[in-house]
């Protein structure tokens, strides 16, 4: 601007201000913190002036509106004020302070974005496909991943998630509102297996460790609630090639993008692997499997969705175990499983707030398991030492299982919405052991409401309750769920969590009694959340009470136990370092419980008291390279020496093992040719070769012990995946940006 | 991905023909005039603010809306330490209030740049949410307007300051530059208060290109 016409302008702005302008002025604050808002916009109804609250509340600006207005005051998420004024002969109006009030729709608002119910969800981790592919050492399985939140622990001989001090089968899994009945694969005793379940069919996974919704039942301890994606991004065919497994996939999503189908196969093969990498035991014939899956899609109108999924794999193996009473024997699994597993949903708003949910599933198990004994060389042999004759038996079991669900949502305002709805599993379990053969037949049914209630913008109230019926056991159960959460200030909050949760002992129990009841767990929890866009800091302190638990000798349900505990969890996505991701999650516990075998309370075998994991997940944009180290760490576990022929059982002595601990690494690259892209995945385990022993394993007949360890220290996986398809390479382009 | 920063500074010419001096247009000129200074977030929130109150009046406008999700672009991708994800809230805020008011596929090259700076807010975290997203907002605006520059230049911005060997760089992005340049070369209407800003970046950007 040139001085002249500069001048001007002052000249001008000077001689409004002398003819008729009017300065407003003024502060405004929070009327409940009472702290000043900045960003608040202020206008002279039907003008465009008016002006912006700065940092400290304050505003000014200049009009020339003359006589009578309404000034309007206004902000999201708070309540637009409108007020009257006269300007007429006034040079100056000086509104002091004005008070805005939180529009009740305000944690609303908040909920949205980060899902409804923030009283659970202070319960709850919410887990993506790229937390659990990039987690070192998970190999894209979701169990593993999860093993490295606080509270969860991989006992590391049996399949699943030990968490805050129950079983590995207190924590369950719900597919699109199905429940999983048999997330892993049989597998021979004392191995863990990885979950059935492909990360990459989610879009979403949320683990609760304890407290979670009402919609959900029958786990004492956990729920893993999975919802599936609901359409491709894209059409592409998809390679995987690896020393231990192929696969292939192929996604077609249609031309008007409304429909979509998927198929996979999948097949694993450990002989070479085991050929390179010595394994601690003698594979007959070592582990593969073959999976196929498939995924139909539909929107139909109003924007409802129907999803259909089935997912059938196919199991085998053969292994030579050690028997701590001897050398000379050796104790042969040889175990085939089936399983098939389905699910169909619909999901669909209505008018006046409606939602409904529908998905009906049906699955298969089965499972045939030999054992007998071996000589040294591995050759099947007779015996008739007292110890052996445990170990020959053949265990068979072919399950069908169907079940439904229906949940409706009603929003009746934008603070009080309600879900309610009823679930049914029918359950078939035909096995034999030995002699001993056992057709039973369940009906399980659940009918359920939560209400999630905005008390005020600050205040949730999330109660539910739960109404349970087994007609194996004639047995109806109410159970309460409450959840309140404060938002202590913007970003934190504390939340409060009640819940009585119920599960039915396993039918291979079932089987040999009439009299079993359900089992009972009350949980109790105070968290503590901060939440600042990446960073978030968690600290949960805990009491679950368990009753009628479970015992076998004799079976009864006189079992009980507790489990007390604080957990932390602190996770950073690179504000700080970019591009760095890290959590990590410290648990103390102190847990006893009497159930199965066990002769009183006593800490379990699988329960570490601390356990602590660093996960870290570097990404180089530049060269495309992912770098994620894993580290975790388990206190000493006890084991006991129980003492089989005394009835009930007693313990002769008992120990501790040595910490766990191990340093997991992935190194991932992404690259492109042409229209393919692809990623290179390496991984090892236990990158130290540290001689973790999760348990000792005592002789039925004298104090002899052979310790329980991962088939070998160290494992190791490498991988190639392909993708090839006409949109892949843009959706890759901007994935990589 | 500090490149995408600085290629996409923003110009908003406020060349605008005097013939429109009605309150409106006058009131939108001036607005227009203050956001070449914008460069905080404090300013584009005041900025906003300005635009939003003669969107309040002008019940049947929705460029005040539009330019109120503009004011935004330039502390986006020209200040280091600012709140991303606010901005980008806002920016999808208002380009969704215009919408609503006006459907165009101006709205979608805010709505694409608010996606754009939520994933510079956490990129690692966040490519696979936002990757996906972008390229759907970029499509739908392509649906109602493939004769928009303004989406390949913001489309081609985004492609160069990918790496090369994910099938980004400037050999990637060129085409993109070329089809918005011949759209901006067909771009008469420079002096209403309809957008057409990005001409001279996107020829800045085709030059690197070259």
């Amino acid at each position: 601007m040139k001085p002249f016409s500069l001048l001007l302008t002052l000249l001008g702005i000077s001689l409004t201000t002398v003819f008729g302008q009017k300065m407003v002025i003024g502060s405004i604050i929070d009327v409940k913190s009472k702290k000043p808002l900045p960003e608040v916009n202020l206008q002279i109804d039907n003008s465009y002036d008016g002006g912006l609250s700065d940092p400290n509340g304050k505003f000014q600006f200049a009009t020339e509106e003359d006589g009578k207005i309404i000034l309007l005051v206004y902000k999201n998420t708070f309540d637009t004020l409108r007020i009257p004024i006269d300007l007429t002969n006034r040079a100056t109006i000086d509104l002091g302070v004005i008070q805005l009030t939180h529009s009740a729709t305000y944690l609303q608002e908040v909920i949205i974005r980060t899902k409804k119910k923030v009283a659970l969800e202070a319960n709850m981790v919410e887990v993506s496909p790229l937390d659990v592919a990039t987690t070192g050492g998970s190999a894209s399985d979701i169990t593993n991943m999860l093993t490295t939140l606080p509270g969860v622990q991989s006992t590391g001989t049996d399949p699943g998630m030990a968490v805050r001090g129950g079983d590995v089968y207190e924590t369950k899994q719900f597919m699109d509102g199905s429940y999983v009945s048999n997330p892993y694969p049989s597998g021979t005793p004392n191995t863990s297996q990885r979950n059935r379940m492909n990360p990459f069919i989610f879009k979403q996974m949320s683990f609760s460790s304890g407290g979670y919704s009402a919609l959900y039942g029958q786990a004492l301890s956990a729920a893993l609630i999975m919802n599936s994606i609901d359409m491709p991004k894209s059409s592409n065919l998809d390679i995987s090639v690896s020393p231990l497994f192929a696969g292939f996939g192929a996604t077609q999503l249609s031309k008007n993008k409304q429909s979509a189908w998927m198929l996979n196969y999948g097949y694993t093969d450990l002989n070479w692997y085991y050929k390179w990498i010595k394994q601690r035991f003698y594979y007959g014939k070592k582990p593969q499997s073959q999976d196929l899956t498939g995924a139909l899609r539909f929107k139909t109108k109003g924007g409802g969705m129907i999803k259909y999924y089935t997912s059938f794999s196919a199991s085998d193996v053969q292994v030579d175990q050690p028997i701590p009473d001897t050398n000379a024997f050796f104790n042969g699994f040889k175990v085939k499983n089936y399983y098939w597993f389905n699910n169909l949903n619909w999901n669909q708003s209505f008018a006046n707030q409606w939602k409904a949910f529908v998905s009906l599933g049906f699955s298969f198990n089965q499972e045939d398991i030999h054992s007998y004994l071996t000589d040294a060389n591995h050759q099947p042999v007779a015996s008739s030492l007292p110890y052996t004759d445990s170990m020959n038996f053949r265990f068979f079991d072919k399950s069908p299982f169907a079940q439904g669900r229906v949940v409706m949502t009603k929003r009746f305002t934008p603070n009080v919405e309600l879900q309610f709805g009823g679930e049914y599993w029918y359950t078939k379990y035909n096995s034999q052991y030995r002699i001993y053969g056992a057709k039973l037949k369940n009906e399980y049914c659940a009918g359920y409401a939560e209400l999630t209630y905005d008390i005020t913008s600050k205040l949730q109230f999330v109660p539910g309750v739960r109404y349970e019926y087994a007609s194996i056991m004639h047995q109806a159960k109410v159970a309460p769920r409450l959840n309140l959460s404060y938002a202590l200030a913007p970003k934190q909050s504390l939340t409060a969590s009640y819940g009585i949760f119920y599960q039915m002992p396993e039918y291979r129990y079932l089987a040999y009694s009439n009299d079993l009841k359900q089992q009972k767990a009350t949980h109790y929890q105070l968290t503590y959340s901060y939440l600042n866009g990446g960073a978030q800091l968690r600290i949960s302190a805990y009491d679950k009470e368990y009753e009628s638990l479970l015992k076998t000798s004799p079976y009864n349900n006189s079992g009980s136990g507790y489990a007390r505990g604080l957990e932390v969890y602190w996770r950073e996505k690179n504000q700080l370092i970019q591009p760095l991701d890290f959590w990590i999650s410290y648990s103390y516990i102190d847990t006893k419980r009497d159930y199965m075998y066990y002769p009183y309370q006593i800490q379990p075998n699988f329960v570490s008291p601390q356990t602590f994991s660093l996960v870290t997940k570097l990404f180089d944009p530049i060269h495309s390279i992912g770098i994620s180290p894993t580290f975790r760490y388990g206190s000493p576990r006890n084991y006991y020496h129980f003492l089989w022929q005394d009835v009930p059982y007693g313990i002769a002595s008992s120990g501790k093992t040595n910490a766990y601990s191990s340093l997991d690494l992935s190194v991932y690259h992404l690259f492109s040719m042409g229209k393919i892209f692809g990623t290179l995945f390496f991984q090892v385990t236990n990158l130290y070769n540290r001689n973790n022993v999760y348990n000792y394993k005592y002789a039925l007949y004298s104090d002899r012990k052979y310790p329980m360890q991962s088939p070998a220290n160290r494992s190791f996986f490498a991988a190639l995946f392909l993708s090839f398809g006409s949109d892949r390479r843009q959706e890759t382009i901007d994935n990589n940006l | 991905m500090k490149k995408i920063i600085l290629s996409l500074f923003v110009f908003v010419a406020a060349n605008i023909s005097m013939a429109q001096s009605t309150k409106y247009v006058t009131a939108m000129r001036s607005a227009l005039q203050k956001m070449e200074n914008v460069k905080t977030m404090e300013q584009a929130e005041a900025e906003a603010a300005t635009f939003e109150r003669i969107a309040n009046v002008e019940k049947s406008e929705w460029l005040p809306y539009y330019y109120a999700g503009v004011a935004f672009i330039q502390p986006v991708f020209g200040q280091k330490d600012i709140d991303k994800d606010k901005a980008a809230d806002a920016m999808d805020h208002y380009a969704d209030m215009a919408n609503e008011r006006h459907p165009s596929s101006e709205n979608y090259v805010i709505k694409y740049l608010a996606a754009v700076s939520h994933l510079l807010a956490n990129p690692m975290a966040r490519f696979a949410e936002y990757g996906p997203k972008m390229q759907s907002i970029y499509e739908q605006g392509i649906a109602m307007d493939s004769l928009n520059p303004r989406l390949y230049y913001v489309k081609g911005s985004v492609v160069m300051n990918t790496p090369s060997f994910a099938g980004g760089g400037p050999k990637a992005a060129k085409p993109y530059f070329e089809k918005a340049k011949s759209l901006f070369d067909q771009q008469t209407d420079t002096t209403t208060l309809q957008p057409h800003w990005g001409k001279e970046l996107n020829a800045a950007l085709l030059e690197k290109c070259n």
